[in-house]
């Protein structure tokens, strides 16, 4: 029975980074035995959870310290996800570009270069920010912006906002602003933000899915983000952050001069978003300020 | 301050000890009401050895077990005693309140009022 229950618990402290079992493994696994061995056990169910959530949390870098040092975190996540985004839409243009140029399918006016322009300036801006440098990622992603624009001067500029690619990177500047004043610590790891951009382009909207179901996919994705709250309260503000920039560019629909190409559908969908948001903010509030508890 | 902070710090007072030890003696100072599973408790230490309330005194192998002990360090007894006398504080509110109520109700007696 021991031998066998020490095994489970050897498979299950797996779960945990290798570095931190190095460093924790063998005393953990004494705890567990000398309390499974005692005359008043946990139950096994407790005492599998609490370590599966425990190694969720050392693992996926769940933050501690005070409210403020979490959701500066908090808001510098939501900054690269709002860029890897951007960038995601950026290459997926500039992908299509190039491959109708090469295709023959279709001729792009030179201003087309805006958009792997906008994708190398978003990456670059990834780079700086992941690695702390807050100051030269805003440039950077003003850069990218300015790209992303030209790339799309073919679109007269009033009605530019209404697109979903619009806003992602005007929010991430002013999400940045707190990172810049502020300065919170940067990530061993910040090339591994890089990975996000394949990420956000797989499971948000990009401009293939402009106006069909993606408009759904950040709220899918923001429901996933307060799942994931339980783990680390981060998740929640970045969800809603995510929320607020889909938000702008449904709310662009409503702004004078839009109306007729709103879909009945949108002002139900603006109301979801906005909900959401509000909810998302709200959770992640709460467990920021309970897990700041010692 | 979480109960069962207060209580994983409250096992540490007298002597140093390890997992287990905090987790036995934390359930036996609050009568059973603390039962920690073994991974909310090193969530726990990490987060308290992080914050310098506790620290590791001693390393042994007991039976082929890996031990590690732990004890309070002085922010984490100030810490203790700080939230100790808070919650005297706010249990003086009711443990020393003079109750009109059950005073009314005693039968034969008139109901005393509060200066």
């Amino acid at each position: 029975m021991s031998e066998r229950l020490e095994r489970r618990y050897r498979r299950l402290l797996r779960l945990y980074p290798k570095a931190y079992r190095r460093e924790r493994g063998a005393e953990i696994l004494a705890t567990l035995l000398d309390a499974a061995e005692s005359g008043h056990p946990r139950p096994l169910r407790r005492e599998v959870a609490a370590l599966v959530v425990s190694a969720m949390r050392v693992r996926f870098g769940a933050v501690a310290g005070s409210p403020g040092q979490v959701w500066l975190s908090a808001l510098r996540v939501a900054v690269l996800v709002l860029i890897a985004h951007a960038t995601a839409q950026s290459a997926v243009h500039a992908i299509r570009a190039v491959g109708a140029e090469i295709l023959m399918v279709r001729t792009y006016p030179l201003t087309a270069l805006g958009h792997p322009a906008a994708a190398l300036a978003g990456v670059a801006a990834l780079m700086a920010i992941g690695r702390g440098r807050y100051r030269l990622g805003v440039a950077l992603v003003g850069l990218a912006f300015a790209a992303a624009q030209w790339a799309m001067s073919w679109l007269p500029i009033e009605a530019r906002p209404a697109l979903g690619e619009f806003w992602q990177l005007p929010l991430a500047a002013a999400v940045s602003v707190p990172l810049v004043v502020c300065r919170p610590a940067s990530g061993r790891r910040a090339m591994a933000w890089l990975l996000a951009i394949p990420l956000t382009a797989a499971v948000l909207p990009t401009a293939f899915d402009e106006v069909g179901w993606g408009l759904y996919l950040p709220l899918a994705v923001a429901a996933g983000c307060l799942a994931w709250s339980a783990l680390d309260a981060r998740a929640a503000i970045v969800g809603a952050v995510l929320l607020i920039g889909a938000s702008m560019s449904t709310l662009s629909y409503v702004l004078p001069g839009w109306v007729d190409a709103m879909s009945g559908e949108n002002p139900v969908l603006l109301s979801a978003y906005l909900a959401a948001a509000a909810v998302s903010v709200c959770v992640g509030a709460v467990l920021v300020r309970l897990r700041a508890r010692t | 301050m979480r109960e069962p902070t207060y209580f994983i710090l409250a096992a540490l007072q007298d002597q140093p000890l390890h997992g287990y030890g905090i987790m036995s003696r934390a359930e036996e100072l609050s009568r059973g009401r603390v039962k920690l599973a073994t991974g909310t408790l090193y969530a726990a230490l990490d987060r308290l050895t992080g914050e310098r309330l506790v620290r590791v005194v001693d390393e042994q192998v007991v039976n082929g077990r890996a031990r590690r002990y732990y004890e309070l360090t002085a922010t984490g007894l100030e810490a203790l005693r700080a939230e100790a006398e808070r919650m005297a504080e706010a249990a003086k509110l009711v443990t020393e309140h003079p109750n009109p109520r059950r005073s009314a109700r005693r039968p034969g007696q008139p109901g005393v009022m509060p200066a």
